[in-house]
């Protein structure tokens, strides 16, 4: 008989991940809650099924049932047994951070030891809490542009740095982000009501590409769909060009086609759509294509219910308690990306902008969506990780006389902001500028 | 003649007069460009090194006037943006 229907759907799309996972490793172990008809043999009967590794809780007053850790085959051969009624996934009740960042592979990453140490991250958005446990000593600096001052009066921004790069110290390392030794850049650009002026944000990115960041993260947008060559999204590119990697919302503006705004439809930037906590795309992730008819998103991360940092006294999301809340939106997708970003620079500093974008694009998931829904599908930052190598030198003799070397620079937290590079003297455009111009008006030519 | 984006072209065709927040992109020495702006009427409220340009706020007739300029690439409305 046909064991589907006694499976939930969401299980399901487990299982069936899980033996794609297992044709690498061993069997995995899944949590379930089983309904079973009301015999104490049925219990007993499942524990001796081989594969159900620990019977963890049974339940009476609200159904007969058991929750348990099986592995796949262990749990079609209890979803054909007749006393068997259905088998749902034992869910968290919130995707938080300690399931998102799991989903992506980030993990992994950590256990060959890449946190995205001492890479510095830009934070574009309505500032970051500094003294938050999971982030102290961290935000080398902080600019504001909205005249409010630099505190995260709004809790956006900071939620955003907690997924990029939280350390989860004070939920026990539970609600740890992608890239938990990175550093911090902040611009705030939006104000406690968390709306802004695109002005105000190129202002901010021109600010955190001054101070040497490798990654930017904007989870903000606005206007109608668009081509790229608006002035936020003309922007964003170009701090592309200067080697910066770039990771935008593509905005919550779906489930309809066309649903960009800017800069999520710039051209070198990577474009972030949402995924649900069923892997799939979430409705309201913005779909492309873009004004002028190219695919975006570039590709997904998880984005609904995310649970991390909260700012001191906001209220932004659902709060949890006094130091996490759960938000949604590709707001919180994309910070994924750019912590992913993070660790991959780490693995490898060199990496351009457009080499990142395409690791992360080409060891993604499909989720078997059209390219305007999904991109790429959802990111596995570890397959990313695996996919990018580290250049072997080339052996080279070794000097006669080594001269004395000072240790390499420690990237160490600082309050102090680094010096802002002078900027390189721009070429003059062919058939002359403005100053040609100011000159003959003000001589009156 | 320098394009107007349209949704800033039509906000002043309705009202001529009423200042408009605009993105002026340029061609040639920001610095240089800004005095001609002020010139034009315009109150700069940012220089945006990144692209060549700046935020800038003046009337609508002062926006097509200065779409005339060769020195000029681009204008659009300075829009909102929101926490996603």
């Amino acid at each position: 008989m046909s064991t589907a229907p006694k499976i939930h759907p969401v299980l399901a799309s487990v299982l069936a991940q899980e033996m794609q996972v297992a044709q690498a490793g061993g069997p995995p172990a899944i949590r379930i809650i089983v309904k079973h008809k009301p015999f104490v043999e049925t219990l007993a009967a499942a524990a001796a099924v081989g594969g159900v590794m620990a019977v963890s809780r049974q339940f009476a007053r609200t159904f007969s049932g058991s929750a348990m850790t099986a592995t796949p085959e262990a749990i079609r051969v209890l979803a054909a047994r007749p006393d068997v009624e259905m088998i749902w996934l034992d869910e968290p009740v919130h995707t938080t951070l300690d399931v998102s960042v799991p989903l992506i592979g980030a993990p992994s990453v950590w256990s060959a030891g890449f946190t995205g140490k001492g890479i510095r991250v830009g934070v574009v958005d309505t500032g970051i809490d500094s003294g938050h446990p999971d982030l102290v000593g961290r935000v080398l600096v902080t600019r504001d542009f909205t005249g409010e001052g630099e505190t995260d009066n709004h809790g956006h921004g900071t939620h955003v740095a907690g997924i990029i790069g939280g350390t989860g110290a004070q939920s026990g390392g539970k609600y740890r982000g992608v890239a938990p030794e990175c550093l911090f850049v902040a611009s705030k650009v939006l104000k406690g009501d968390g709306s802004g002026m695109m002005s105000d944000v190129i202002a901010g990115l021109e600010f955190v590409a001054e101070q040497h960041v490798q990654v930017v993260n904007l989870s903000l947008g606005g206007g109608s769909n668009c081509d790229g060559t608006d002035a936020l999204s003309v922007a964003c590119d170009s701090v592309v060009d200067q080697g910066i990697v770039v990771c935008v919302a593509a905005g919550n503006s779906g489930p309809g086609a066309g649903t960009l705004g800017s800069p999520g439809c710039a051209k070198k930037v990577i474009t972030i759509g949402a995924t649900d906590k069923q892997d799939g795309i979430a409705d309201y992730s913005s779909r492309g294509p873009s004004l002028d008819g190219r695919v975006k998103p570039d590709l997904c991360f998880p984005g609904s219910s995310i649970h991390s940092c909260r700012a001191k006294n906001t209220s932004m999301g659902q709060p949890i308690d006094d130091y996490y809340t759960t938000a949604s939106g590709t707001s919180m997708a994309t910070p994924h990306a750019t912590g992913s970003s993070a660790l991959l620079l780490q693995k490898q500093t060199k990496l351009l902008p457009q080499e990142i974008k395409d690791a992360l694009m080409n060891s993604a998931k499909d989720l078997g969506l059209d390219a305007n829904t999904q991109g790429k599908g959802r990111a596995r930052v570890f397959a990313s990780f695996q996919a990018i190598s580290i250049p072997t030198p080339p052996p080279q003799p070794p000097p006669p006389e080594p001269p004395p070397q000072p240790p390499p620079p420690e990237p160490t937290p600082s309050p102090a902001p680094s010096p802002a590079p002078t900027p390189a003297p721009q070429p003059a455009p062919p058939g002359g500028g403005c100053r040609d111009l100011v000159k003959s008006f003000m001589s009156g030519h | 003649m320098t394009e107007i984006a349209p949704n800033l072209a039509l906000k002043i065709s309705q009202d001529p007069d009423t200042p408009q927040q605009v993105i002026v992109r340029v061609e040639g020495d920001v610095d240089a460009c800004e005095e001609r702006l002020a010139l034009h009427g315009f109150e700069i409220r940012r220089k945006l090194r990144l692209i060549k340009g700046f935020a800038a706020t003046g009337a609508g007739s002062h926006v097509q006037e200065l779409a005339n300029e060769p020195w000029v690439t681009s204008i659009e409305e300075d829009q909102p943006v929101r926490a996603l």
